[in-house]
């Protein structure tokens, strides 16, 4: 068994019988996803890691009822999502992306000219300020699906949704956006 | 996709986000640390009280004190186990108290939650409905001497308890996904507990083999199944 590479499904099941070392390794392989999903929700780094600590913890003590063979990450960011509502709510918090779009990170090729990558630049930051402008739940539909990359199932898990709703707002949404940043 | 789906793409590649803090490692002393934080486990649960349970009268004085000592013994639902370090002896007379008989078409509408039952176990013999703990509890019993009872209650109602001595094995389990405990081997006591988190004395009982198990907002028992397997097999089927 020493050495055996361990699929997240051993892991989880060997969490539930009470093995802290898998455990932490699912954390490993989670975290970043639930700090990010933290952040989006709380808007501060300091409550997304108090936020995404606090759900794994709550997540170890609920694994027992985990069900064995289901996806994992949906199953945590609700968790997260709940915890870094929890978090905010304490801090009373107004949140907004609050984040700042890299230097120019194109990769590869040749780098594009000044003029080029300020326009860009430019219209990365409008399109940020944009989605910051949506409504809560859009800007949070808007946020999972496309600046976290969750699944859509993972979308409805984080914000406690069916599938049918993150559709239906995700649309929305986009026609929100189009219009505040003057897409069409 | 639209040009808006592509951008928003691109502005997730190039989005700065704070940098991910050393969750696993913070998460893991904090489980270290703390070994009562572990999920319950599929296994004999050796928590020993530094409380005897002997007698009746003294057993039941007990028991609050056990409740103390053990903060997180297991708990199935609203009823809490806790293990004695010595056997629950109850009188040969202790009768299992389910209520008042009630006609079996009533069984809805004697107790404040949507019943539940499977066909697996046919028509029960005697339907028995009492008052605590609050919203009732349901027994049905079966010509083939089962009995299902139901109540509402979780981890933060606490309505009932058992204590279970040391012959007795505790293991845990699971139906249909939500969490579940068989009692077996030797006999052990079964008691509700009043508003106040107190166990009443006229409620102790001897229970036989016995599964516990959550549904829902339900707690459900199942006595005299006889083996754990046969016992899982019905509980399956209730809904």
């Amino acid at each position: 068994m020493v050495g055996r590479p361990r699929t997240e499904h051993d892991l989880v099941e060997r969490a539930k019988r009470g093995d802290v070392d898998a455990y932490t390794q699912l954390v490993r392989i989670h975290e970043q996803i639930a700090f990010r999903t933290a952040h989006l929700i709380t808007g501060s780094a300091a409550d997304a890691q108090d936020a995404a600590q606090e759900a794994f913890i709550k997540a170890y003590d609920a694994l027992w009822r985990f069900r064995t063979g289901a996806p994992f990450r949906p199953w945590l960011l609700r968790i997260v999502a709940n915890e870094s509502h929890n978090q905010r709510r304490a801090a009373g918090r107004r949140t907004g992306l609050a984040r700042r779009v890299g230097e120019d990170r194109t990769s590869g090729g040749a780098a594009p000219s000044p003029e080029a990558a300020v326009l860009r630049s430019e219209r990365r930051a409008e399109l940020l300020a944009a989605v910051d402008g949506l409504s809560e739940p859009h800007r949070l539909v808007i946020s999972c699906r496309y600046l976290l990359e969750l699944s859509e199932a993972e979308t409805a898990a984080a914000l406690g949704c069916r599938r049918g709703t993150v559709k239906s707002r995700l649309a929305r949404a986009l026609e929100q956006l189009r219009k505040e940043a003057g897409d069409e | 996709m639209s040009e808006l789906e592509r951008a928003l793409g691109e502005l997730a590649r190039e989005l700065e986000h704070p940098p991910t803090p050393d969750l696993a490692a913070a998460v893991g002393r904090r489980l270290r640390e703390a070994p009562r934080r572990r999920p319950l486990r599929t296994q004999r649960i050796a928590i020993a009280l530094a409380v005897a349970l002997v007698l009746p009268a003294g057993a039941v004085a007990a028991v609050p004190a056990a409740r103390d000592a053990v903060l997180d013994a297991l708990g199935i639902g609203g009823v809490r186990i806790e293990r004695t370090p010595r056997s629950v002896t109850l009188p040969p007379s202790s009768q299992p108290d389910l209520g008042a008989r009630i006609a079996p078409a009533r069984a809805s509408g004697s107790v404040d939650f949507d019943v539940v039952g499977t066909p697996r176990l046919g028509t029960p013999s005697a339907v028995y409905v009492r008052d605590s703990p609050p919203g009732g509890a349901l027994s049905h019993v079966y010509p083939n001497g089962l009995v299902l009872t139901q109540l509402r209650g979780t981890r933060a109602t606490l309505y009932a308890g058992k204590a279970a001595g040391p012959e007795t094995t505790v293991e845990q389990t699971e139906v249909n996904g939500e969490r579940g405990a068989w009692l077996g081997g030797h006999p052990h006591a079964f008691y509700y507990v009043d508003a106040r988190g107190h166990p009443r004395t006229e409620t102790l009982r001897r229970a036989e083999s016995t599964l516990l198990w959550q549904r829902g907002p339900l707690t459900l028992r199942l006595e005299g199944a006889g083996s754990k397997a046969a016992a899982l097999r019905i509980a399956r089927g209730v809904r």
